[in-house]
């Protein structure tokens, strides 16, 4: 068994004459495609493969951050300006809406001059519809109460409550209770036992 | 024979450098010698190619590890193209440790009917046999190996190897009788 026999070493020696398939530059193709990718040589340029990209130089570095923040700048403007037109647009509380100061004709004061809208006439405030997520249709709520006039819509601004009371409110200390009562009327008394039957 | 062995020095430096021409060269060179150690484990050209390929990229990746004080480029080259084999018989057979054998009657085989047969003849006749046994066979009979090399380099117990041998050799007998006889 571990002894070569003599028919294997005829075996061994017809293997070795045997011929050869013409495959050499078949398979040199295949060992070189591989070799370009898994270990490239510095000479050879692989036709198949896109031209590379010039390495970035100091002037393209500098473009490339110019770019960038000039894009860092514009973004940061519009994002103010956005969120300023939504600090206007969208008060947290319903708006006060008086008429211009520059007005340079008031009405008289007592003279109706323009008729409240059916809405405010009925005290029903308009059903709001929201089109999308980012754009509002922009509500007018009036109370029903109010006394503001209406010309148009390019004549009013809207000023927030807080900032209108301090401006055209006078500080007046309301009253307490219900007036035409007194402490008197509070206060209760136990009945007399005389009086139960 | 010195001149021949310094061109192969000459194109190994090349390799170590990655010169695309030099790994060429030394492919070429050893194209012959490579290709029917391939042959020799596989079941067709297709398969031989496969192996040849595989074992160049190796050597080229690796030849930094090639240390000449050990040995011949030649044996290196030969030892990475047998593994390459074994590794491809491995990738369509799992190897058996269901079976062993430790002694066995030898089948006769006359050697004079495979002194007429031709190589590819013989080649046809091995490759028939399961690749297991296929790889045992070769690698005893022709590179020389011994059951504890086989064994180590299978992963099998030098008892399976001993069987896949005596499988081979009685395969091989039953074949080239049939071949004489019909």
């Amino acid at each position: 068994m571990n002894q070569k026999l003599t028919y294997e070493q005829t075996i061994a020696g017809k293997l070795e004459i045997l011929p050869l398939p013409d495959m050499e530059a078949a398979i040199w193709k295949r060992i070189e495609f591989q070799l370009d990718i898994d270990m490239p040589s510095e000479g050879d340029v692989d036709a198949t493969q896109p031209p590379r990209l010039p390495k970035p130089g100091p002037l393209m570095l500098g473009a490339i951050s110019i770019v960038f923040l000039t894009a860092l700048l514009v973004y940061s403007i519009l994002t103010k300006e956005q969120t300023t037109t939504k600090k206007i647009t969208h008060p947290t509380t319903a708006p006060f809406i008086v008429p211009k100061k520059e007005d340079p004709d008031p009405p008289p004061f007592g003279k109706k001059v323009q008729q409240p809208s059916q809405s405010m006439k009925t005290g029903i405030t308009p059903t709001l519809r929201q089109l999308d997520s980012n754009s509002y249709a922009q509500p007018t709520i009036i109370p029903p109460d109010s006394n503001a006039l209406i010309k148009d819509r390019g004549d009013v601004i809207i000023i927030p409550p807080a900032a209108a009371k301090k401006d055209s409110e006078p500080n007046i200390k309301k009253k307490k209770g219900v007036s035409g009562l007194t402490d008197e009327d509070y206060r209760i008394e136990p009945r007399k036992k005389d009086s139960l039957p | 024979m010195q001149a021949v062995e310094q061109d192969i020095n000459q194109l190994i430096e090349g390799c170590l450098a990655n010169d695309r021409k030099a790994q060429h060269g030394l492919y070429h060179q050893f194209y012959g010698f490579a290709m029917k150690i391939a042959l020799r484990y596989s079941r067709d050209e297709h398969d031989a190619a496969d192996i040849l390929s595989q074992a160049f990229i190796k050597v080229f990746k690796s030849i930094r590890t090639f240390d000449p004080s050990k040995g011949s480029f030649h044996a290196w080259l030969k030892r990475i193209v047998v593994n390459e084999g074994l590794d491809h018989i491995k990738g369509r057979y799992r190897f058996s440790e269901n079976v062993e054998l430790e002694t066995v009657a030898e089948p006769t085989i006359n050697n004079s009917v495979l002194e007429e047969m031709g190589a590819e003849e013989i080649m046809e006749i091995i490759k028939k046999l399961p690749p297991a046994t296929h790889a045992v066979f070769v690698l005893y009979a022709v590179e020389g190996y011994n059951h504890r090399e086989i064994a180590h380099q299978l992963g099998i117990s030098e008892g399976t190897s001993k069987w896949h041998l005596s499988e081979a050799r009685k395969t091989l007998q039953k074949q080239i009788q049939y071949l004489r006889t019909g």
